[in-house]
């Protein structure tokens, strides 16, 4: 099993689907049997959860589509009728 | 005159409503995070159709159309700053720092949130809290957690996207994630979510 050490300066990559397979392996196999690494695992999991979430409630407003398009329009764009 | 027959422009507007139109949300987040008016960042929104759509030629259909949208709209954030004199000093020193010196532990508050701490902690804030917390980051860390953390792109696209190495945005990322939490574990005990570390006796 690789340390603790090696396992919390790969911690990010890892959650962010940065490491290479075996690489990615070798450190879940860690966070699974290590019961002092777990819970940072579940905390930053957490956390970026969190971020990857908070995105969720922002939409461009619809007039601002409405302004975009006809700028868009302007230059030549056509729009499909959307049918 | 090239290629601009109607049946050309007709091509060019299907593609562009394919690729490019469907990342309007994604375009008005991060202007929004990178001008914090929304004003302003429907503006931005809108110079970056419009000059995605006149530079519509130069982008290759079917690759990362939102890293290059993202690519005009902080070009765009950019100028319009430098024009207006707001001198907010993008530092570029944490360019030779090496990410690895600041230890990779959690920061030492989390142990006091008790037992369970990534529901209890995280759970209490509303999108709101963590969104204005993202806003009160360093620009150079706003970014790095803006494209990587809320938009979910790869360190590579952010890399391109910032013109920076691949390391940097690590760096970035660590030093704006810790920064967050920081802010974050701040405001939940200024809110009474959490109590506050070290008051245990």
């Amino acid at each position: 099993m690789i340390p603790c050490e090696e396992a919390m300066e790969k911690l990010y990559e890892y959650l962010d689907g940065e490491l290479p397979d075996l690489e990615a392996d070798e450190v879940a196999r860690h966070f699974e049997i290590c019961v002092n690494c777990y819970p940072q695992l579940a905390f930053e999991k957490a956390f970026l959860d969190a971020l990857h979430q908070a995105r969720e409630g922002t939409r461009a407003p619809e007039p601002l589509r409405g302004r975009v398009l006809e700028l868009l329009e302007q230059e030549g764009f056509t729009p499909s009728t959307g049918g | 005159m090239s290629d601009t027959s109607t049946q050309g422009g007709r091509r060019h507007s299907a593609d562009f409503e394919t690729e490019a139109l469907p990342h309007m949300d994604a375009v008005y987040r991060f202007a929004l995070r990178l001008a914090s008016a929304p004003d302003a960042a429907e503006d931005l929104v809108q110079e970056t159709y419009f000059r995605a759509y006149r530079a519509w030629d130069q982008y290759t259909p079917g690759t990362r159309c939102k890293s290059w949208l993202f690519t005009i709209c902080r070009n765009v954030y950019l100028r319009q700053r430098e024009r207006s004199q707001r001198h907010d000093e993008i530092v570029a020193r944490e360019a030779g720092e090496d990410p690895r010196a600041a230890s990779r532990d959690a920061p030492t508050w989390v142990s006091s949130l008790g037992r369970d701490p990534e529901k209890s902690f995280f759970d209490s804030f509303v999108d709101r809290e963590i969104l204005e917390a993202i806003d009160g980051l360093q620009e150079e860390y706003r970014e790095a957690v803006v494209l990587s953390d809320v938009e979910g792109l790869p360190y590579q696209e952010v890399a391109d996207l910032l013109g920076v190495p691949v390391g940097t945005v690590k760096s970035r990322l660590f030093r704006g994630r810790r920064q967050l939490q920081q802010k974050l574990y701040e405001y939940a005990t200024t809110m009474g979510y959490i109590p506050a570390a070290g008051g245990e006796g």
